[in-house]
């Protein structure tokens, strides 16, 4: 009786599946595929692509400038999920006590996560102001001279760093949190019998069992923080002297300044690359950390 | 209800393909409102006199290239456009403007002997002529007669030298309250040192940056010196990043580096007397620079003999002079530039920026350009700044400027 | 005793932390309450005496800033539907219905969200030029109707169906789209509330694709609108006016996400296992 419907499902999956798949195909698909074509042409939106071959990754290979931006992308990649994952992962232990209050401390860490990016930029751009701004009338309190956050070379990377940090922190705090809610308290309760410490709890027991979600955070703060654009669009446009030029925003301007839309593309493929590699990473070292899980327990 | 759906996501696609017709002729334009407030009045007249071509004016105030091409990208090109010589290139070796040169020359009235030529040559593009004219634009030196005559100093001459010059700007500097020449970093205004001293930025066939030639770098010492050994120059710590019209319109600076686009400013604000004169002779004579900006025709424009009618309009002796008039330009047109259009008004030697054209010319545009120039504006003012040697600065700079003209050359 | 300290840390951390959270957010308010005499004020003053409601007066009527609201609106509901459609009838494909080829398509349709924004940025951008929908709503909506995150919650869901339903609904002679439309997606409300907020947020906020697709005021959406008001104050910036602006586009993402808290976190967990 229910066999017969069975060899029809092609049918209704085809048209059920339909609306989706042409969809991602059209706006997903073609345009991927599209775009390493792309990186093999040479293109300045008039008249059409000309193929030029190998020639654009050639041009990146020695263009001086493409390895300057790799680097400060790493750079920031580097410290932004250093600080992400420390603070976060604090919190989050934090937040494992029993706490009062949950839903009001979730509403303030989440508001960063919720509004947009332009809105952050604007209001940390007014943070970072240098004669009106929060942070230099702090400073100016405790007596240090006022900082050009965005203007210095020197400041102007961590200070983006900073604002992406406070954007996504909810969000890597709550993978922590049910990180951390699924450690058996058993073995906390043992190692506490056994007279250790909470800082010897943490290293020793905690820290071993939620390794997967470290890697797990870690990397996809990683990818996140390597498609970075518009904090760097809004609060330095890749200044000051390009010091905060990172790989999506040199992109952006590859393509809508400089309107070298192969070049973009070829840009857009080693980006690709570099994230593939991580995520191959990361699956290879949450089997791998996994595994000692399984064996420690 | 799919069916439906499906049904109406088609109707929407094709509603968005509907090709945009319109009958009147878009004409694009940049400019400041003083500009466009010239513009009006003669579109007006046009249309009195031409009623079967109406004009519908697309003001762009900045970054006016790049919002020209997403246009041409979206099929929605102007029919005129006005362009100037170091962005056309981009376009027109692509093939989105059209060669005029039919045009211009079965039409009755209007010649090409009606421009000066070295306006019609940076407006061509591999022989072809893509624009008509209406203005050139180049630099020369504008001077404080007051100053001058306070300290005693004669008045810059026709053949006046670098050394002369930096003589006369020694005696007119006073620590730093008053300083003798301009500096600016933009590469505008240091390349007519380059220029006549026989170097540039990049070689002829920009094959190469020759920023660390020997030659060019000598060339570069001696503009850096105007700040760094003579100090007749403002420095960044001195006055910050006030442009040098202003400072030479307050009265503190004797001698500035500046176009013509300056004139109708100081006409207003200036009061002590003031005049100009050519560029000082360098090692191997006074050259500056002659760009030019005109009316192109798009090449998909569906009525270019409509367009040729606005452009002939435009490029006419009376509109030129009309732009001419207020001081802002120097006419494409020798019958606008020895008119009284062009000369009455200070600066009393006008000419000046006439008898300058024969020995000046177009600035060098590889398709990089714009990275090209960001290089220099960006990379320079450690050296310009005293922060940095300039040969050390030169390295990075010219690193990338070479890989930026290799990959010109591949594309 | 030991137990009592540890959480009065840890309650003094997280209370420090939701401070830095939010204190951006109350100068956010705080300044959109000010003059612009008050807020050049030099020291600067942090709270506003007297409170004006002028710069949220002035925000709304004098700049397009209602009409970048509507935009945003108008696109994020829209974008919501084709998600909640599309998303749901390919999920409930991929989970209850058999056909050659399902695991390995909807392997191919997970990879896809694996693909940065940066790769189809310029070929779409070259589409939606040539299609000549630059600059209009279509641009806006259509590449967003539909997505492999809506399609993977909607799978995860249906694929815990209780299998009674099913087999009851076929026995009356159901055929698979009315499973799907009357006894299936009935049920699946958790999910579609997760994907609802989810993606309204995600369109509300998105920055770079409006940012390319738009030029002119009358189609800009929030983010691009926002970020353009500001690029026309550079010189001198209005930040009291700046941040009324800004508030009217982080108070509804901000409302929505109390509202149905439940279903974004949900959406952003779901969002971090497929990985």
């Amino acid at each position: 009786m229910i066999a017969p419907l069975r060899d029809q499902e092609g049918r209704w999956a085809f048209w059920l599946l339909l609306p989706a798949l042409f969809g991602i195909g059209f706006f997903t698909v073609i345009p991927t595929l599209g775009s390493f074509l792309l990186s093999f042409t040479s293109w300045d939106l008039l008249g059409a692509p000309q193929w030029v071959g190998g020639a654009n990754y050639q041009d990146l290979a020695q263009d001086p400038l493409f390895w300057r931006v790799l680097a400060q992308t790493g750079s920031f990649v580097l410290m932004y999920v250093a600080l992400d994952a420390a603070i976060a992962l604090a919190l989050a232990l934090a937040l494992n006590q029993k706490i009062r209050a949950v839903g009001l401390l979730r509403t303030a860490y989440f508001m960063p996560v919720v509004c947009s990016m332009v809105a952050g930029a604007i209001l940390w751009s007014w943070i970072y102001d240098p004669r009106y701004g929060l942070l230099n009338a702090v400073l100016a309190a405790w007596h240090v001279a006022p900082v050009r956050w965005l203007t210095d070379s020197h400041w102007a990377m961590p200070a983006l760093v900073l604002v992406s940090v406070w954007k996504n922190l909810g969000y890597d705090m709550l993978l922590f949190l049910a990180g951390l809610q699924a450690v058996p308290s058993q073995q906390i309760e043992a190692a506490s019998l056994d007279g250790a410490n909470a800082w010897q709890r943490f290293r020793h027991v905690t820290l071993p069992l939620i390794a997967p979600t470290l890697v797990m955070v870690g990397i996809m703060a990683t990818i996140r923080a390597f498609q970075t654009f518009d904090t760097v669009f809004l609060m330095t446009e890749g200044g000051p002297h390009r010091s905060t030029t990172i790989i999506g925003y040199w992109l952006f301007q590859n393509a809508f300044t400089y309107f070298k839309l192969g070049k973009a593309a070829a840009l857009a493929y080693v980006l690709f690359a570099i994230l593939v590699a991580l995520s191959a990473l990361q699956w290879v070292l949450r089997r791998r950390v996994g595994h000692h899980e399984e064996v420690a327990a | 209800m799919l069916r439906k759906g499906f049904v109406a996501l088609c109707a929407l696609l094709l509603a968005g393909c509907a090709p945009r017709t319109s009958d009147a002729l878009s004409f694009s334009t940049w400019g400041s409102i003083d500009e466009i407030d010239t513009l009006k009045p003669l579109l007006a007249e046009f249309q009195r006199a031409n009623p079967d071509v109406p004009v519908k004016l697309v003001h762009i105030p900045d970054e006016y290239p790049h919002k020209v091409r997403l246009m041409a990208a979206s099929h929605t090109m102007p029919d005129v456009l006005f362009m100037e010589n170091q962005t056309l290139p981009g376009f027109a070796r692509r093939g989105v403007l059209r060669d005029l040169r039919p045009m211009l020359a079965h039409d009755p009235d209007l010649k090409a002997s009606d421009f000066y030529g070295p306006c019609l040559q940076a407006l061509s593009y591999r022989g072809a002529l893509y624009a008509i004219p209406r203005d050139l634009s180049n630099l020369v030196i504008f001077y404080n007669k007051r100053l001058f005559d306070e300290a005693h100093v004669p008045y810059p001459t026709a053949a006046w030298t670098y050394e002369d010059m930096v003589a006369r700007a020694q005696r007119l500097t006073k620590g730093d309250t008053q300083w003798g020449i301009g500096f600016a970093p933009f590469p505008i205004y240091w390349l007519p040192y380059l220029w006549s001293d026989g170097v540039d930025v990049m070689d002829p066939g920009l094959n190469r940056c020759t920023l660390q030639d020997p030659a060019t770098v000598a060339s570069l010492h001696r503009y850096l010196d105007l700040r760094a050994r003579y100090h007749i120059a403002p420095t960044e710590a001195q006055v910050g990043n006030v442009r040098m019209a202003q400072l030479f319109a307050q009265g503190k600076l004797a001698m500035m580096v500046g176009g013509r686009w300056v004139v109708p400013g100081f006409r207003k604000k200036i009061q002590f007397p003031w005049d100009v004169a050519p560029f000082p002779r360098g090692k191997t004579g006074s050259v500056v620079d002659a760009d030019a900006s005109g009316w192109a025709i798009s090449a998909n424009c569906r009525q270019p003999e409509k367009a040729w009618r606005l452009i002939k309009f435009l490029a006419s002796k009376k509109s030129i002079s009309a732009f001419t008039q207020s001081g802002l330009i120097v006419p494409s047109r020798p019958d606008v530039a020895n008119s009284p259009a062009f000369f009455s008004g200070p600066p009393a030697s006008s000419r000046v920026f006439l008898d300058v054209i024969p020995a000046s010319r177009p600035t060098l545009t590889p398709p990089s350009y714009d990275e090209i120039e960001y290089e220099l504006i960006d990379g320079l003012p450690a050296a310009w700044n005293g922060d940095q040697n300039l040969e050390d600065t030169l390295k990075p700079i010219s690193r990338r400027i070479d890989a930026l003209l290799q990959e010109d050359k591949r594309s | 005793m030991k137990a009592a300290l540890s959480s009065r840390i840890a309650t003094l951390v997280l209370v420090l932390g939701a401070i830095a959270m939010a204190a951006p957010f109350a100068l956010m308010l705080g300044t959109s309450l000010m003059t612009y005499a008050q807020t050049m004020a030099y020291p600067p003053e942090w709270w506003p005496h007297p409170v004006t409601f002028g710069n949220y007066a002035k925000a709304l009527r004098d700049t397009p800033l209602l009409r970048y609201f509507g935009n945003s609106l108008l696109v994020a509901s829209v974008t919501v539907l084709g998600q909640l459609l599309t998303g749901s009838m390919a999920g409930f494909a991929f989970a209850r219905l058999r056909f050659r080829g399902r695991n390995a398509l909807f392997f191919a349709v997970l990879a896809t969200m694996m693909v940065p924004i940066y790769i189809n940025l310029v070929p779409l951008y070259a589409l939606i030029s040539v299609l000549g929908w630059v600059d209009t709503y279509q641009a806006l909506i259509i590449p967003g109707l539909s997505g492999a995150f809506g399609i993977f919650l909607f799978r995860q869901w249906f694929l815990n169906l209780p299998v009674e339903l099913e087999d009851a609904a076929r026995m009356d002679g159901c055929n698979p789209w009315q499973l799907y439309w009357r006894i299936a997606l009935p049920t699946a409300w958790p999910a579609i509330g997760t994907l609802a907020i989810f993606e309204f947020l995600a369109s509300w906020n998105t920055f770079l694709w409006p940012l390319v697709v738009t030029n002119s005021d009358t189609i800009r959406t929030l983010p691009v609108g926002l970020a353009a008001f500001r690029a026309s104050m550079k010189d001198v910036t209005d930040w009291g006016l700046l941040m009324a602006a800004t508030a009217v586009s982080v108070v509804p993402a901000i409302l929505v996400f109390v509202v149905g808290q439940r279903f974004f976190i949900r959406g952003l967990m779901e969002g971090a296992v497929k990985d």
